[in-house]
Parts: C-alpha cells; sequence; structure tokens
C-alpha cells in the first residue's frame, strides 16, 4: 500500500540496531568471540553510514565484493569450527553473522521486515543455552524494542517519536500477556523431540556426581553451587537432617584405585526384601538433568515412581530408561527406617572382592584387628574408633594422594573427606570378610523457609557405605561421621569458606547477614517456583495444573475447546475496553458531558456544531419546566472553561448536574 | 459506571454499522510462518521459554489485530462537493477525516474506486490511492484535498472511498469503505484549432485574429483552468504569484452562434465536443453572446458564467 516510504529511515535502522544488539547479548557469552565482534563490527558499519554517512557495500562495487567475501569467509570460518553439523550452537552463531552483514546491505522494507522477524528467532535460541530466570527480561526488552522497529516502519518517524514508539510497543507486549498465559497452560502439549535433536541440544550437566570414584575427585565437586534436586515433602515434614542421605548409584568393583558399579548381569536377579519400619515419606523430587541414567532417592524408597520408564534394581538403585536430559519430577515414598534383605542376598559374594596385591597395609592392620576383636560388630567399632581417635581430619581440600590411594590415606596423610573415608572402610570391611559396599549420592541439603523446598547443590555430594549383617541385612554406616560429626548433622554450608557464604563486606554484621540469607532464600524460592513450573512445564506438568484446576482426565481435545473459548472470550473483553474511553483530562467537561448524555436520554442531543450556550437555549425551549437549571448548569459551565477555574464553582456545578433529572 | 457502560455500547453499536475488514499483510503471513518455526523448535526441543517467547508473539498478533481495528474505527468522513473541472484535470475534492475516539490515528491511506473497471478479480487493486494521512490527534480532524484524474466527460462518480492502513505493526491489511454519493460533472476538453465562428447569421463567418473588438484589454481576473495560456499575465503573476488571466471586451451585441453543424468534417463526436467547449471558453472571455446549437439541443444566445455553465454542462452530457 503506502509507497510513500519504501525505504526504512535511518530513524528505523537505528533502533532496529539497537534492538538486534540486545537480541544478540547473550551469544555474546555462548558463542565464540569472533562471532561477536563480526557482530559489533557490522553494526558499527551501519551506524556510520548512519551517522557519518560512509559508503554502503550497494554504493560501491569494491565495498560490495568485500562485504560479500567475508561472509562467505565467515560462514566457511564457521564450518571449520563446527565441522559442518548444523547443530544448535552452529544455527544460532550462523544466524548472529548473517544478521548482522544482512543489516549493513538492509535496503528495502522488506528486508526490514526479514530482519525484524529473524531477530525474534535470535531471542529465541538465546533460550537454548538457558531457561534461567535472569534470561527473561533483556529478552523482553529486546520483544518491545522490535516491536518498536516494526512501528517504526509503520509510521513515519516526524508524527511519532522513539519514545512514543517505545511506550505503545510496551504496552502492546504487555496486552499481549494474557493470550500468552492462556496459550502457556491450555495450548496441548506436545512431548518432544519431533525430530533428531543433537547431543548439544540441553546444556548436559558439566558438574553431578559420576558413576565411578577414584580418590581425589569429589574435592572439585563439593564446592559447586549448582543445584541437584530439589524436594518437597507432603505436608512440610522434613525428616532430620542425619536422615536425608539420598541413595545414587551403588559401587561393588574396585580395580584398587577405582569404584565402579556392578556390570551388566553381574547381580543375580532377585525379588529383594524390604521390611519398613518408622513413618512413611511422601515427597516430590525436581531433578536438575544430569544426562545419567541414575535417579535419586531418599534411602530407602520403597516402590517406583510412576509416569516414566524405569527399574528399580536389587542393589536398591533406582533407573531410568532413558538419561535425565531435562529437568524431571516424579513422587516417591521412603522410609528411613528399613531393614533390606535381611536373610539372604545371592550377591553378597561380589560385595567382598578385593584386587590382588593393593593396599598391603591396609589388609594386614585388618588382620590385626581381626584378631584383636571376637564379633564384626566389635570390628566394626574398632574401625570407626580408629577414624574418631587417633589424628584423621575432614577436609575439604586434601593432599594429593600419589600411591596406593589407601594405604597412603591410612597411614601417612589422615586427611579427608567422605570418599577417602567411605573406601577405606570399605576395604577394611571386605579385608575381614564383611560385605560390604560404597554408595555415593548426596546427604542433607538446604531448607529454604520461604517455601519449605529442600534444596541439595552438588556441594551436598557424599559417599558411604553399606555392609550386609546376617539378620540385619545392608547397614548403612558412615564412616565420615566418626571423624566430623559437623558434616552429617548440619550439613556443608558450615564447612564453607565463609566468602563463599556470604559476599565479604557484609559478613561483619549480623542484621545485614540476616537480611542477605532472607533475600537469597526469597530468590531461592522464586527460582524453585520458576523452575518447577515454568521451565518444567511439558505434558505431565500440564495434566497435572489442568487436573488440579479441576478439569477431569484432561486430553488435547478438552484442553483446544476450553483454549478456544476462553480465546474467544479474551478477544471480547480485550474488543469491549477497547471502547472505553478515558474520562475528559478537563473535569468541567466531563461534567457537562454527563449533563449532555443526561438531556441525550430525554431525547435532546447536542450536535457537533452546537455550542453551550445554542444547545441551553434549545434545551430549555424543550423542557421549559427545567429551564432554570440548564441555564445555571450552562452558565457554571462556561464560566469554568472560559473564564476562570475555580474549586469551589466546579462542586457547585457537580452538585447542579447530580440534582438534575430532567423528566419529558 | 452503568452509565459509562451503557455509553459503551452506544459507541459500540454505532461503530458496528461502519464495517472494517482486515487480513493479514505479506508481512503477516511470513510471521505467522516465523512462529509455527518458533514452536516447533520449542517443541522439539521441548524448550519452555521458547514456547513462552512464541505464544506471546501469538498474542502480540492478536493484539495487533485490535490496534488495527481501532486505528479504522469511529472515523467520520465528509466530502465536500466538487466543482466541475475539464476533462484530463484533475477533480478535485476537499475530504475531512473526523476521529472521534480518544486516540490518535496514524498512516490511513486514502483511496478511491477506479471507474473503469479493468480487473474485477482484485479485491484491492481495484482502489487508487490518492492520499496518505500520516496523523490524526484524538478528538481532532484532519481536512486535505484530494485530486482524482479524470479520463472521460460526463457525470463522474465517486462512488466509494476506501480508508486503509497498515498500522501499527505491518502484520495486517485493514480496510473499511464509505460509499459516496457525491459526483463531479467533468466538461470535455477544450482543444481544437478552429478559429471562433464571427457572427449569427444565415451562413457562419471566421472571426479574424485581427477583429478589433479582441484587443480592446478590459482588465484582469483570476485565472481558471481551461483558459488558454497565453491569455495569462505572466507578469502580473511575477509580482504577487496568483495567476491572472487577460480581459478584452468586444463590440456590445456582436452574438455568436457555435454550432455542431459548422464541425462535422472533424473526425470524431469527442472532437467536435472539444471544439465546441474551446470556443464557448473564448467566447466567453471574449464577452461576447453565444448561442449553442448541439443536434437536438440548441441554447439560446447569452453570456454570463451562469450561461457558460450550462452550454459546457450540454456538451459534457450530449449523448451522439
Amino acid at each position: 500500500m503506502a509507497k510513500a516510504h519504501n525505504m526504512p529511515d535511518h530513524h528505523s535502522i537505528n533502533s532496529l540496531i539497537t534492538a538486534l544488539f540486545v537480541a544478540a547479548l547473550p551469544h555474546f557469552v555462548y558463542q565464540p568471540f569472533w562471532v561477536g565482534l563480526m557482530f559489533v563490527v557490522m553494526m558499527g558499519w551501519r551506524l556510520l553510514h548512519s551517522y557519518r554517512a560512509w559508503p554502503l557495500p550497494a554504493h560501491h562495487r569494491g565495498l560490495k565484493l568485500f562485504h560479500n567475501g567475508l561472509a562467505v569467509a565467515m560462514i566457511l570460518v564457521l564450518f571449520s569450527q563446527f565441522s559442518l553439523t548444523i547443530g544448535l550452537e552452529a544455527g544460532a552463531a550462523l544466524l548472529t553473522i548473517m544478521l548482522a552483514f544482512k543489516l549493513v546491505e538492509l535496503q528495502s522494507l522488506r528486508d526490514y521486515y526479514l530482519s525484524c522477524f529473524l531477530g525474534f528467532f535470535l531471542i529465541i535460541t538465546n533460550f537454548f543455552y538457558s531457561q534461567r530466570i535472569f534470561m527473561v527480561l533483556p529478552m523482553l526488552v529486546a520483544v518491545i524494542l522490535l516491536t518498536s522497529c516494526l512501528l517504526s516502519i509503520n509510521s513515519p518517524s516526524s508524527v511519532q517519536s522513539f519514545r512514543q514508539r517505545l511506550s505503545l510497543a510496551s504496552r502492546m507486549v504487555i496486552q499481549s500477556i494474557p493470550v500468552m498465559l492462556l496459550l502457556f497452560v491450555l495450548f496441548p502439549r506436545i512431548p518432544g523431540p519431533l525430530w533428531g535433536v543433537p547431543d548439544d541440544a540441553n546444556q548436559t550437566a558439566s558438574t553431578g556426581i559420576s558413576d565411578s570414584l577414584t580418590l581425589g575427585q569429589f574435592s572439585q565437586l563439593s564446592l559447586s553451587d549448582e543445584i541437584a534436586f530439589r524436594v518437597a515433602f507432603a505436608e512440610d515434614r522434613i525428616p532430620s537432617s542425619a536422615n536425608l542421605y539420598w541413595r545414587g548409584p551403588v559401587l561393588w568393583n574396585t580395580d584398587g584405585q577405582t569404584w565402579s558399579p556392578a556390570g551388566n548381569g553381574q547381580l543375580k536377579r532377585f525379588e529383594p526384601q524390604l521390611a519398613t519400619q518408622g513413618e512413611a515419606i511422601d515427597y516430590t523430587m525436581t531433578l536438575e538433568p544430569h544426562d545419567e541414567q541414575w535417579l535419586f532417592a531418599l534411602d530407602m524408597p520403597t516402590a517406583r515412581p510412576e509416569g516414566f520408564l524405569n527399574y528399580l534394581t536389587t542393589d536398591g538403585r533406582l533407573l531410568s530408561g532413558k538419561p535425565i536430559k531435562q529437568r524431571k519430577q516424579y513422587q516417591l515414598v521412603s522410609y528411613t527406617g528399613y531393614r533390606f534383605n535381611p536373610d539372604t542376598d545371592p550377591n553378597v559374594e561380589q560385595a567382598l572382592k578385593l584386587p590382588e596385591g593393593f593396599h598391603p597395609q591396609t589388609l594386614e592392620l585388618a588382620n590385626q584387628w581381626q584378631q584383636e576383636t571376637v564379633n564384626s560388630s566389635e570390628y566394626i567399632n574398632r574401625v570407626l574408633q580408629h577414624f574418631n581417635r587417633e589424628a584423621f581430619s575432614y577436609s575439604l581440600s586434601p593432599p594429593a594422594l600419589t600411591g596406593d590411594g589407601v594405604d597412603q590415606f591410612l597411614f601417612e596423610t589422615r586427611e579427608g573427606f567422605c570418599e577417602h573415608y567411605a573406601v577405606s572402610f570399605t576395604v577394611l570391611m571386605r579385608a575381614a570378610g564383611i560385605p560390604a559396599r560404597v554408595v555415593t549420592g548426596y546427604l542433607g541439603g538446604e531448607v529454604n523457609p520461604v517455601d519449605n523446598v529442600l534444596v541439595v547443590r552438588q556441594r551436598d555430594a557424599h559417599a558411604w557405605v553399606e555392609i550386609w549383617l546376617k539378620e540385619q541385612g545392608w547397614v548403612r554406616i558412615d564412616p565420615t561421621s566418626a571423624v566430623s560429626s559437623e558434616r552429617i548433622e548440619t550439613g556443608m554450608t558450615n564447612l564453607l569458606p565463609a566468602e563463599r557464604r556470604s559476599p565479604l563486606f557484609i559478613s561483619n554484621s549480623d542484621a545485614l547477614l540476616k537480611l542477605w540469607y532472607q533475600m537469597r532464600y526469597q530468590w531461592d524460592a522464586f527460582n524453585t517456583a520458576w523452575d518447577i513450573w515454568v521451565v518444567a512445564f511439558g505434558p505431565e506438568k500440564q495434566i497435572e495444573l489442568l487436573s488440579m484446576l479441576g478439569m477431569k482426565d484432561p486430553d488435547w481435545k478438552k484442553m483446544a475447546a476450553v483454549l478456544a473459548f476462553l480465546l474467544a472470550l479474551t478477544g471480547i473483553v480485550m474488543l469491549l475496553l477497547s471502547y472505553a474511553r478515558r474520562p475528559h483530562p478537563d473535569k468541567a467537561v466531563h461534567l457537562y458531558q454527563q449533563f449532555c448524555s443526561k438531556l441525550a436520554r430525554t431525547g435532546i442531543n447536542r450536535q457537533t456544531h452546537e455550542g453551550a450556550y445554542d444547545f441551553s437555549k434549545r434545551a430549555q425551549r424543550f423542557l421549559p419546566e427545567y429551564k432554570t437549571q440548564i441555564a445555571a448548569i450552562t452558565e457554571i459551565y462556561n464560566e469554568l472553561r472560559y473564564n476562570q477555574a475555580d474549586n469551589s464553582l466546579l462542586t457547585k456545578l457537580e452538585s447542579e448536574i447530580k440534582q438534575f433529572r430532567p423528566k419529558r | 459506571m452503568t452509565r459509562s457502560l451503557s455509553a459503551l455500547w452506544q459507541r459500540l453499536r454505532n461503530s458496528q454499522k461502519q464495517r472494517i475488514y482486515i487480513l493479514p499483510s505479506r508481512a503477516g503471513f511470513a510471521y505467522a510462518g516465523l512462529l509455527i518455526l518458533m514452536l516447533l523448535g520449542a517443541i522439539n526441543y521441548s524448550n519452555s521459554l521458547g514456547h513462552l517467547l512464541s505464544f506471546l508473539l501469538a498474542g502480540l498478533g492478536h493484539v495487533t489485530m485490535h490496534h488495527s481495528h481501532r486505528n479504522l474505527r469511529q472515523l467520520g468522513l465528509s466530502v465536500s462537493p466538487f466543482d466541475p473541472v475539464f476533462c484530463h484535470q484533475p477533480a478535485r475534492l476537499k475530504l475531512t477525516i473526523s476521529n472521534q475516539d480518544d486516540r490518535n490515528r496514524f498512516q490511513l491511506e486514502v483511496a478511491a474506486k477506479e471507474n473503469q473497471q479493468k480487473r474485477r478479480w482484485t479485491l484491492l487493486g481495484s482502489y487508487n490511492p490518492l492520499h496518505t494521512v500520516p496523523r490524526i490527534d484524538a478528538d481532532n480532524t484532519y481536512s486535505c484535498t484530494l485530486n482524482l484524474a479524470t479520463q472521460r466527460r460526463g457525470w463522474h462518480p465517486l462512488s466509494s472511498l476506501r480508508i486503509a492502513s497498515q498500522y501499527p505493526l505491518g502484520l495486517f491489511y485493514s480496510w473499511t469503505l464509505y460509499p459516496q454519493t457525491a459526483q463531479v460533472l467533468v466538461y470535455p476538453e477544450p482543444k481544437g484549432q478552429r478559429p471562433l465562428p464571427v457572427k449569427a447569421g444565415g451562413h457562419s463567418q471566421t472571426l479574424h485574429h485581427e477583429h478589433q473588438g479582441e484587443d480592446d484589454f478590459a482588465g484582469l481576473r483570476t485565472y481558471r483552468p481551461g483558459e488558454a495560456l497565453h491569455r495569462v499575465a505572466w507578469k502580473a503573476m511575477a509580482r504577487d504569484d496568483v495567476m491572472r488571466s487577460k480581459q478584452f471586451s468586444s463590440p456590445e451585441g456582436d452574438e455568436l452562434e457555435l454550432d455542431w453543424h459548422d464541425l462535422l468534417d472533424l473526425p470524431d463526436d469527442e472532437a467536435r465536443l472539444s471544439q465546441l467547449c474551446r470556443w464557448l471558453i473564448q467566447a466567453e472571455q471574449g464577452g461576447h453572446r453565444y448561442s449553442l446549437q448541439l443536434p437536438g439541443e440548441s441554447i439560446q444566445a447569452d453570456h454570463g458564467s451562469a450561461h457558460q455553465h450550462r452550454c459546457l454542462k450540454a456538451l459534457a452530457l450530449y449523448h451522439g
């Protein structure tokens, strides 16, 4: 249609540059530096054209050659860097670069629309890197900026300033939130993926416990603040912190240095026996993706979670059918008091194996203690006493172990954390003929008082031991508690250096520190809600929410029907609201309009060309019995409008109009 | 509360009378495609914020539709009467658009329906854009002059005006039609080289340029479209930028008979009408009394602008 301005002007171009820059900001962090550099250089070129009239590729043959050549070179570099597999990351980099190059040669309105739309696409690529809450605000700003860009090419800059466009764009984006929420909740979710998802699609947790354990590996992990999982207990009944052992991989095998879980078919299949005592603990786990199959559960779960493929193995591990690539939620029931396989376990033989020729000193010590004690329980106590009484200490940064790890730890360094104690304890048990295995997982966690959700972080990673005793079954023993009861009872936070807990400058004041913790708890609770209700909102969560809201057996047909109904309703409400007029800024006019509408109901309509005086004359002619009233109101109104704006006069007008009830 | 609600209802009722059409523009279809792509990506990667953004943009599309609608409704249109024009001169019409809402309007394109129905199947193409209104403030009016091209003599009805807009985001093309009753009379184009016939009487003689009466300068008057350019007082115009034409007087009682049948040797009716038209103008400027003879119609000799209009109208509406 409007062929009047077929070329976007400088104002439009500059706002597009601003919008794309904001949309591309996260990419500067996530992508190779040269991508960001190219982006800034190209934007700078276009800006220099706007402000300094530098030539563009279209103006000069050489420049065009240079521009196109550089674009081709960039694509080649991209391919060499990402080795021809167009994954998500390469795609995002390509999009960023191409947008930057497009902007320099942007000439037509069509190109402008295209760039805006690609800008929206650029925003969505950011979410594939991170869906954290802090991403939302800058991307919302980018959406508003891009919207104002679209506004700028549909109305000349002379009639609408940048600020007016920005405010209209913000209003429009805010107005689109109701529809967004409806669609988000009710649009029938389709479980992905629709096509092959490349491996880099989900940021795989670089931290997280692994399924093998080599002495010295955990020290890195125990300092990470990354969240491993969150637990919401039914009715907020949180077990005591000494019972919060979160079971993960169970390690059976060792080659003398590394411990690993039982291989395929190594353990005999049988129906595990579990006798529980005490209260059942009902809870919901929200597991962060760690790209592994194991699921964590409070020691000891009684049944498998429902809703997805998973297994409960004979050694009490929960395994998912597929690696956990997205945040996973499941419900479990556990008992902290239990007896696991008390009568018999066909796999105890596997829990006695020690590699030939390793840990000679340890074996000798075990032999010596075994002769000094009469039975297993005395032997176990002897070992725990050894850890407790000798100069063993708990340390997050123990000296490196170079030779035979267990021997070196027990006889030389005597400094370590959970895994050192767990591994050496297991070796000492097996050497004395007591079946033992290492269990890894997490211990404790931090309860957020705001929402009573227990947050378990990577730094809470822990390792402990299970030994098998006749009639008692597998018994959990945590040798670390013999050294540092603090670790068990109060959790990891207190063992961290002070500067890890709060910024240094406030650690001196108790009040500030308290405030800091409160704010952090609020923020954490908010993040938890965000992660569970927004980021993890998928097909299952949708069904859960809709059932909670009272929809019976939600399926896509019902959702679509309700969605269509509510969308239509929203549309109608918005249309009605758009007919509402703001009251006139002048109170007198506003009151006079009421007066006019009162007269209109008796059939006397004020014509657009009619002044207040003429109208009053006409009205008086039609309604002679209200003559004085009409004249008085008109006089006050004219006085207010054309002579003096007086507050007492205004109240007089208001009362006069209130009393005016014309009838025909 | 009830009063404001009933006022709202009244506005809603009133605006229902004026139908507004909305269709996605080409950019709008591209936008829809983008949304589908984004949603597919979000589904594939099970990305919640991706869903959220796609839905936000879908909501934005919906809101844009409302704004589009709002930009066109509650507009009042009034068209002032036309002055007759000569063919191939633009018919000028004064258009006043009033904004009866408390929001500013932007970027309204005014188009008139083309009278030649060339391609009937193109819904949008048969309108000819005339003017773009950049902005009308809340509760305000905007006036402009539209120039309509004229191709034929006769009544030229302005069948319908269309106000269209892609505002605010260019995703929707919305328009509304205002049927018009106004029509403009288009005189034939003054054209032809024949000199004025001299005198009423049994046989006509041509009036020569040397004729005395023609050269008596009688004064200046504002230039009217259709007058010969050599009559324009260029020197006077250089002084104050007002276009005037020189008037000459002829001796009293000089009566001209402008007759269709004198022009039978011209190739067609239109050429005859054009020549007659030119004569009429020259005769009126010359201050002559003149009569007009057309097949089936004759107008008695007279002078003055009313008489001239009557004669020109007869030419404009002549049916062979």
